[in-house]
């Protein structure tokens, strides 16, 4: 082979120099600003905000006792989370057709679905609850249209309103997570089941449906989480007397200006995130666990079982 | 074509060291090697034996614990992967997969600030040698498997390294494209003239494109050799089961002239027997008959006929069952009458030059998996 | 086959236009004369559209969030992706932990960061100011990055780092011509996905606002909740029409990039 001019690159004194950012130490480096970010703008608030609330104004679980003894804090609480887990159970109610549809019908017609997904997911949350405060108002689309009916509720402040509305904004985030774990599920499965003798509706059931629990319980926890802490939607549709806790929070901070106050519900509402966020953990862990066996002999062989 | 032996030199590993946990068994332990400029050396083992960790240390992905790589005496060890001069070909190609063949073969050159002119010429030449034109400006995920290797080999020489480092680059292949590509590498080191290092797990592979082998077993090199001289002569019981196969029979020296192997006495010509010593054959060097009359002055052991099978290419084999409970094989040859069939009771003959005689394996148990260790390599993304 | 899944087709299109209805509703009623919400409009007028761009009060509040969101966008970007470099150099048990404790912003609640950094805030004379909005908004960003750059990460090949260091690449060299322009991608989507982030977010947003740090959402959601200014209306349209115009040609753009890619490969041989 012709030789070529190029600098030999063979330099074999040259001691070993790595980059700066090369190595364990440079990825030390690397993630130091994010770790920064993460404790100063994260975790130092937070906690920030626990301490406060045994602080302000004084020192104590005044807080809490107050707010626990006060009769509407309590009632706001439990407002907001059966409204939370309404919408959750919902929104599933109609992700799961959805998304399912997306994995069966072709490409063309699932990126159809998409994109009529991912417009509102990446729509201003502010213009998508007015445009349903819009539609709810008194005299507006909605309440029209009932009127035909003889049926004169106007949806704008009130608690079922709202969460017909919180559904309509939690939806896409309902959905995307789901299509994500649906894809995942091997649909030879299904045929595998029918080739042991199961019908259709069987295989979808016994085989199709617990493999996508764990998809399904993420979305869950995903809308419920966000439905608890959720203010726009309560704040422009809902009305005060039926507030839920996000407008109570916000309430105590700029009206009252009740930092401790604010902060206890605060707290309140991070114990019942983390706990959720446990639960789900708890429960992911132990499908997966039986899903291991039942993703492939388990489900197949209790469908030939059960025949 | 002429060689630019000024550009290569010997590639020598001592006491070549990996150990990743002080309590467990190293990757690679104590390798000494040396490869001469220009030969085809190739590294063969299973998947663990630390082949492919001692390919990385060569290449400079991976730090070793102890002893030396040396370039014509020149130490390797501080100098980082970029500066080695080595080309290296990868199992998954690894052809960057935002660039065209062009600028992927151009990358080396353009690296090394290559003139313009000069990298197109360079470029050009390679390519045609490699049989791409038509290709030239195609990504790589519009080429089949064999041309993305083709581009990857291309790749690697462009730039006249003094060193080819292959890792097991036809594993993702099919087995027709994969004998093409067997014929290409070796056209491809005959017409270059560069030393070629070569990691494979499959022996036929070895045995066809290797000027010497080094059988890599938990970490040490067992043996090294011509593939002729390791297929007839394997030295160690793992060599002669790993490359090829082997009826193996573990008895007794008795004498200068005598092997006794349950009660079956077969004569032997070696000079120096350890005591240890093993007696194999391999398949294609038994024959079978009917009775002991017919067996004249070879060895022989009885043995029942398990099952016959054409194989691809004419050949048969016939499964053998010996009186201890053993298996071993038969390999008659093309064109022979075989009257043999499941089982019957038979005798297996062969000569005296057909037997070799090795020793049985003592390397360390509870080695650690070396290769998947490679997921660590020194540099990162 | 397909009229087995009629039912369900059905079901599926009735979700989907509950999807998209309040949507539908915005266009005409920015085009609405009146001084109210009231809907279908009574007559017919390009004055909100007019107002969203010369009224003062308007403006500012777009520049203002134009500015939190490209100041976030381009922190979270560079801290977020530095990170996913470090992420993926540990090992994976590591790299999880990591991961998880990174992204932990995203399941908590906004009114609850909101709230943590509002009174944190006040307390470093931060709050109403564009720094606390920005700052605010990039720790919201950065998950968002991590996560767009990881699954970038993930699917990048180790062996095309080696390839390149082998032929004689430095590791910078090998980072600028390898390693960033395929990971290039996932950088942008984690800086859109950071960006919208940022614009679009309220709750922090209202609670960290000054008299000069008012974002086109805070606006926007004064204009419902204090004063009635039908200028939202246009604001709405405007964001909606910008949003589905650019997932309509990206939809399109990848549904007709496929087909041409699915009809090249086919043409070479062995």
């Amino acid at each position: 082979m012709a030789s070529i001019t190029a600098p030999r690159l063979l330099a074999a004194r040259s001691a070993r120099r790595r980059g700066v950012l090369s190595g364990r130490w440079g990825a030390v480096l690397l993630i130091l600003p994010a770790v920064a970010a993460f404790c100063f703008l994260f975790v130092y608030p937070m906690v920030g905000v626990v301490t406060e609330s045994v602080t302000l104004p004084e020192a104590g679980i005044g807080n809490y006792v107050s707010l626990f003894s006060d009769g509407y804090t309590v009632r706001i609480m439990v407002r907001t989370f059966w409204v939370a887990l309404m919408v959750a159970v919902a929104a599933i109610v109609l992700a799961f057709p959805y998304a399912y549809l997306m994995t069966i019908c072709g490409p063309k017609w699932a990126a159809v679905l998409m994109t009529v997904v991912l417009i509102p997911f990446w729509s201003n949350a502010t213009a998508k609850n007015f445009g349903l405060l819009v539609l709810f108002q008194r005299d507006g689309i909605v309440d029209q249209f009932m009127s035909f009916f003889g049926v004169h509720y106007p949806l704008v402040g009130t608690t079922p309103g709202v969460m017909i509305a919180m559904v309509q904004v939690m939806l896409p985030f309902a959905v995307l997570p789901l299509y994500a774990r649906l894809g995942q599920i091997n649909r030879r499965l299904l045929d595998a089941a029918q080739g042991l003798g199961a019908t259709r509706t069987k295989s979808f059931w016994r085989i199709y449906v617990p493999l996508s629990m764990p998809g399904v319980a993420a979305s869950f926890t995903l809308v419920f989480i966000l439905a608890l802490g959720f203010y726009i939607t309560p704040a422009m549709l809902g009305s005060p007397q039926e507030s839920l806790i996000a407008q109570l929070i916000m309430a105590r901070l700029e009206v009252i200006l009740d930092f401790g106050g604010a902060a206890a519900i605060g707290v309140v509402l991070l114990v019942a995130t983390l706990g959720i966020l446990g639960l789900s953990q708890l429960m992911s862990s132990r499908l997966a666990a039986g899903r291991g066996r039942a993703a492939t002999g388990e489900s197949v062989k209790s469908i030939g079982g059960g025949l | 074509m002429s060689t630019e032996t000024s550009a290569m030199g010997t590639l020598t590993l001592r006491q070549l060291e990996k150990r990743y946990n002080a309590d467990e068994a190293p990757a690679v332990d104590s390798i000494d090697l040396t490869i001469e400029p220009g030969q085809f050396m190739t590294f063969l083992g299973p998947s663990g034996s630390g082949k492919t960790t001692t390919l990385n240390m060569v290449a400079g992905f991976l730090e070793p614990s102890g002893g030396s790589i040396m370039l014509d005496g020149r130490d390797l060890v501080s100098v980082p992967p970029h500066r080695r001069n080595f080309g290296m070909v990868f199992q998954d190609y690894a052809l960057f997969p935002h660039m065209t063949v062009f600028d992927n073969v151009a990358f080396p050159l353009r690296q090394r600030g290559v003139p313009k002119k000069e990298i197109r010429r360079l470029v050009e030449d390679i390519i045609s040698r490699f049989a791409l034109e038509p290709l030239l400006y195609r990504k790589p995920d519009q080429l089949s498997g064999g041309q993305q290797q083709r581009v990857a080999l291309a790749r690697a020489v462009v730039f006249s390294p003094d060193i080819l480092l292959l890792d097991e680059p036809l594993g993702a292949l099919d087995r027709k494209l994969r004998q093409a590509l067997q014929t290409e590498v070796r056209r491809l080191h005959r017409e270059l003239g560069l030393t070629f290092v070569f990691v494979t797990h499959d022996q036929d592979e070895a045995m066809f494109l290797s000027d010497r082998i080094a059988v890599f077993n938990k970490g040490r090199i067992e043996r090294v050799g011509a593939p002729a001289e390791l297929y007839d002569d394997p030295g160690t019981l793992f060599v002669a089961g790993f490359l090829g196969e082997a009826n193996v029979f573990a008895g007794e020296v008795v004498d200068a002239s005598t092997y006794e192997w349950k009660g079956e006495r077969l004569r032997h010509r070696e000079s120096a027997l350890p005591e240890d010593a093993v007696l194999i054959v391999r398949p294609e060097g038994i024959r079978l008959v009917e009775s002991i009359d017919a067996v004249g002055d070879a060895n022989s052991v009885a043995a029942t006929v398990l099952d016959v099978a054409r194989l691809g290419g004419g050949a048969t084999r016939v499964d053998l069952r010996f009186i201890d409970g053993g298996v071993g094989a038969a390999t008659l040859p093309a064109m022979t009458a075989v009257r043999v069939r499941p089982g019957d009771e038979v005798r297996a003959v062969w000569d005296i030059d057909a037997q070799a005689f090795v020793t049985p394996d003592v390397t360390p148990v509870g080695s650690r998996d070396a290769d998947t260790a490679d997921a660590e390599l020194a540099h990162a993304v | 086959m397909r009229t087995r899944f009629g039912p369900l087709r059905l079901i599926v299109l009735l979700i989907a236009l509950f999807l998209v209805f309040p949507a539908l509703f915005l266009i005409p009623l920015s085009l609405s004369s009146g001084t109210t919400f009231e809907f279908p409009p009574k007559g017919w007028s390009l004055r909100w559209y007019e107002n969203l761009v010369t009224d003062p009060g308007w403006l500012d509040a777009i520049v203002v969030s134009l500015k939190v969101a490209l100041g976030a966008t381009v922190l979270a970007v560079i801290i977020g992706t530095c990170a996913t470099f470090a992420l993926f150099r540990f090992s994976p048990r590591v790299r999880a932990l990591g991961t998880t404790a990174l992204i932990s912003p995203l399941v908590i609640p906004n009114i609850l960061i909101a709230l943590a950094m509002y009174t944190t805030f006040l307390r470093m004379d931060l709050a109403g100011t564009l720094t606390g909005l920005i700052l605010a908004n990039t720790c919201l960003a950065i998950p968002y990055v991590i996560i767009a750059v990881s699954t970038r990460l993930h699917g990048y090949k180790k062996s095309l780092t080696s390839a390149a260091l082998s032929l004689g690449a430095t590791p910078f060299a090998t980072f600028r011509s390898v390693t960033f322009p395929l990971i290039l991608p996932g950088v942008m989507a984690g800086a859109l996905f950071a960006f919208v982030v940022a614009f679009d977010e309220l709750v922090i947003a209202l609670l960290l606002q000054g008299r000069d740090t008012k974002t086109l959402s805070v606006k926007m959601f004064s204009s419902v909740i204090e004063v009635t200014d039908p200028t939202i209306s246009a604001a709405s349209t405007v964001l909606v029409v910008v949003v589905s115009v650019v997932i309509l040609t990206i939809q399109l753009g990848w549904i007709s990039g496929s087909r041409r890619r699915t009809t090249s490969k086919g043409a070479v041989g062995a």
